[in-house]
């Protein structure tokens, strides 16, 4: 009897175990498809609000703003065709783009863009434009300001502004469903790693030339390394830069390099005793060693900046302003003249304030500790202490609003719309800002100009008041910019016809085609 | 003790602990909450970061998700709303994506589910083959062989186990894919990656119980009753062997139901561990509080799981239940 049970429960032993191990698999075997444009890059769709993924929904193409940038930073028609400002300057008029569809089918009506635009504008990034009301006069959207805006239509191009279908939200005022205008539309949604896309053959522009797209998320830089040595996906965004070299010699992908206006830029809080003198920031700026850092901590020796922003805006890029120095000897001699003595352990003071300070980064862009680590040892030559301190993203606008920020270093784009201006606003004019400058006695002449420069429509004169404004920056440096970001985009040799957009508002699928 | 005692106390015993588990699994889900409220930094800034990103975070965005949020309300209260609505089998919404927390918890889990089993099973595939006859030759070549295996694998941490697979099968050789999770060739590498870290640590259990069992007195017994050496083994050694091998791979088996992080992470995993540390990150309390309960409970549930199998194994145990 015994021995009769034992055998049974021995083979209900292996049973388990079978059933267990085919439970396991079923789902697993698929074929790999053809013809599909894979997409990595590290961002991962985490919900399906504008405000929070929008960036997404909009790179890939899936939904569409009123007003669109193009690689060249020229303002197009998005899904307003045109738009014309009233001469008293206030009153705003988009004309719709007549024959647009939304993917599921229904025309995009002037009263669908209006209650879509309705919800985004009590989104955060949409509360700089001073809305007076928004309403609808035919094929037209009336937007009335309460004070002349002149860069409204740039800042119609940020992502949280996306138009979607009235069916795209729930009972709950929240998007239960993404349904956009874009050329590809979402099919499948698995998890926060992957997007499924087909074309949308109902697009009213360009049509893509892929009829299937997928975005995959792969937030690890190492393993996004892994997979463009590998070949696995056709384009991946953002892949780590000292990466490029492995990436290239395993020869199924190729990094593509472009200069973006992001930059690591660095902040003092100016109200510090140490760093209250301009001459003390300047003799910082001019201790740092941006080449050195650029080649050997970024492995690009092209994204040591020269002044707050690239080239890549010429609007925003004075060539006439002198590049920042690497001089350590004019930086001492700077120091010795504004009073800061060196002490026995070689630190300098002044009135019993030790020229010290301790750097915030951010550890999830590990480049930055390293480039901090490398400025330590730089400013050491100054007789600068410097104490590097890793910490999370939140971490920075957190002390700044504490007021406890003494230096910082962050990564930070100041294209999140495609006029600069939006970002000095918040960076430069306050007296705590967002992600930028604290106790910056200078911010009152830049909230004079920047005012000035929102509410001017005259070209030449906000190319001066640009000028002015930048010339400020860089000569009082409440930030400096240590590097410039380089969009490294890694491509397969199938890819053809790729267009990098330096505004990362697009991936600009639409125009590639496989082999 | 007749059957009917017998099956009285095994059903005494699983309705004590899992209520013991319930209790437990709250507890630990209590402990999170209190855990998560204690780290230093604003937890609506982190949420706000962690939703509409790091550049785009500001004071407002942060003062609009307390509200929404209802984080601004005193911690006994936003604690007691959870209990409530746990006490309705309602674990909430994550702050971060919106969906509720069940959801969330479901889809990674079957991804760790899935992955864990797969290289669960597998290790034991390995080891009980090696295990069993390193145990049958002690201090022979097979046995040295898989203790050195066993003690090189235990002392590399298992990012560099996956490194080095990647390295070899993915990115040299070609034959699988270095990342992923779509087609079943992806959970080749993180499956061989997870079983060979489980590996360094069975083997030595199975050899040692398969050793052990051997130089018992019945083992003695029933060689001298005439039974050779295979045939008495497979009668009176597998099921002693295996009581203490069985207890051990349910613990392994519950270490890997709640992830593993490293290997999530390396592969781009869609798992339970990388689920939970992403919501640490962003202090997404009810996820972690949600995740608390499940790991928590899931655990206490597969242990009970291993104390019937050692039950079923060994009825004499039953004996000693005292409920």
């Amino acid at each position: 009897m015994i021995h009769k049970l034992a055998l049974t429960r021995r083979s209900a032993l292996a049973l388990a175990v079978c059933a267990a191990t085919l439970a396991g698999f079923p789902s697993l075997v698929q074929a790999q498809e053809a013809g599909v444009l894979r997409v990595a890059s590290p961002w991962e769709y985490t919900s399906n609000e504008p405000t929070d993924t929008g960036f997404l929904m909009t790179r890939m193409q899936i939904a569409e703003t009123l007003v669109m940038v193009e690689p060249d930073g020229r303002l197009v028609g998005g899904i307003a065709e045109s738009w014309s400002v009233s001469d008293d300057k206030l009153t705003w008029r988009f004309k719709i783009r007549p024959g647009v569809l939304f993917h599921d089918g229904t025309p995009v009506t002037t009263e669908a863009a209006a209650a879509s635009l309705r919800r985004s504008l009590s989104g955060e990034s949409m509360q700089q434009i001073p809305v007076d009301q928004l309403t609808t006069d035919g094929d037209t959207l009336v937007l009335k300001t309460k004070t002349p805006f002149s860069h409204l239509p740039a800042v119609l191009v940020d992502y949280a502004s996306v138009v979607l279908a009235p069916a795209s939200w729930g009972a709950d005022g929240k998007v239960s469903k993404v349904i956009g205008t874009g050329p590809f539309r979402i099919t499948a949604i698995d998890g926060k790693n992957v997007i499924e896309l087909a074309r949308f053959d109902g697009y009213w522009g360009e049509k893509p030339k892929v009829a299937r797209a997928r975005h995959t998320a792969i937030p690890n830089g190492d393993t996004r390394t892994n997979v463009a040595v590998a070949g696995d996906q056709d384009i991946i965004f953002t892949t780590v830069p000292s990466a490029t070299p492995r990436i290239d010699a395993a020869g199924q992908m190729k990094v593509v390099n472009l200069t973006i206006p992001r930059l690591r830029v660095m902040a003092f809080n100016s109200g510090l005793p140490q760093f209250s003198d301009v001459r003390v920031r300047r003799a910082i700026s001019m201790a740092i060693d941006r080449k050195g850092i650029a080649s050997a901590v970024l492995r690009h020796p092209g994204s040591a900046a020269t002044q707050l922003l690239p080239a890549a805006l010429p609007d925003w890029h004075d060539a006439t302003l002198s590049a920042y120095a690497f001089d350590v000897a004019g930086a001492n001699a700077l120091l010795d003249q504004a009073g800061w003595t060196r002490g026995a352990d070689g630190v300098r003071t002044k009135d019993g304030v030790r020229l010290a300070a301790t750097l915030l980064t951010i550890s999830n862009r590990p480049e930055l500790t390293v480039m901090g680590t490398a400025m330590q040892a730089q400013l050491k030559a100054i007789g600068m202490e410097l104490n590097v301190e890793p910490g999370p993203s939140a971490a920075i606008p957190a002390a700044i609003q504490a007021g406890t920020m003494q230096m910082t270093m962050f990564a930070r784009t100041y294209v999140n719309v495609p006029e600069v201006v939006a970002t000095i606003i918040p960076d430069f004019t306050r007296e705590r800002s967002t992600w930028g400058t604290l106790n910056w006695p200078g911010r009152a002449r830049i909230k004079a100009l920047s005012d000035e420069y929102v509410q001017s429509f005259d070209e030449s004169r906000k190319a001066s008041l640009r000028r002015e404004m930048l010339k400020i920056i860089h000569e009082e440096m409440p930030v400096t910019a240590v590097s410039w970001f380089e969009h490294t985009v890694a491509v397969n040799k199938r890819v053809k016809g790729l267009v990098i957009d330096p505004f990362e508002m697009r991936y600009m699928l639409h125009k590639v085609t496989l082999d | 003790m007749s059957v009917a005692k017998a099956t009285n106390t095994m059903l005494r015993v699983i309705l004590l602990r899992v209520g013991q588990a319930l209790a437990t699994a709250a507890l630990l889900a209590s402990l999170c909450f209190a855990f998560v409220h204690m780290l230093p930094g604003d937890l609506a800034l982190r949420v706000a970061a962690a939703r509409v990103g790091d550049e785009r975070v500001t004071p407002e965005t942060a003062d609009r998700i307390r509200r929404e949020e209802g984080l601004d309300r005193p911690l006994i209260v936003q604690y007691g709303q959870w209990m409530k609505s746990l006490a309705r089998g309602d674990l909430g919404r994550s702050l971060l994506s919106g969906k509720p927390v069940v959801q969330e918890l479901a889809y990674h889990g079957a991804f760790t589910l899935q992955l864990g089993l797969i290289g669960w099973l597998l290790s034991y595939l390995i080891a009980l083959p090696l295990g069993v006859f390193a145990g049958f030759r002690p201090g022979g070549i097979v046995d040295r062989a898989t203790d050195v295996l066993a003690v090189t694998l235990a002392s590399l941490p298992t990012f560099l186990v996956g490194i080095g697979l990647v390295t070899l099968f993915a990115l040299t050789l070609r034959w699988l894919p270095p990342a992923g999770f779509r087609t079943s060739a992806h959970m080749v590498l993180p499956a061989v990656t997870l079983a060979l870290s489980l590996v360094a640590f069975s083997i030595p259990i199975i050899r040692n119980a398969v050793l052990e069992v051997r130089a018992a007195f019945f083992m003695t017994y029933a060689r001298v009753k005439g039974l050779s050496p295979p045939a008495a083994f497979r009668h009176h050694g597998i099921r002693n062997a295996a009581i203490p091998v069985v207890t051990f791979a349910a613990l392994q088996f519950a270490f890997v139901i709640d992830g593993f992080v490293v290997i999530e992470t390396l592969f781009n995993y869609p798992g339970l561990g990388e689920l939970l540390v992403k919501a640490l990150i962003a202090r997404d309390v009810p996820v972690i509080m949600g995740a608390g309960l499940v790991i928590g409970f899931s655990f206490a549930i597969v242990s009970l799981t291993a104390d019937l199998l050692r039950l079923w194994l060994d009825p004499r145990a039953l004996e000693a239940v005292r409920v």
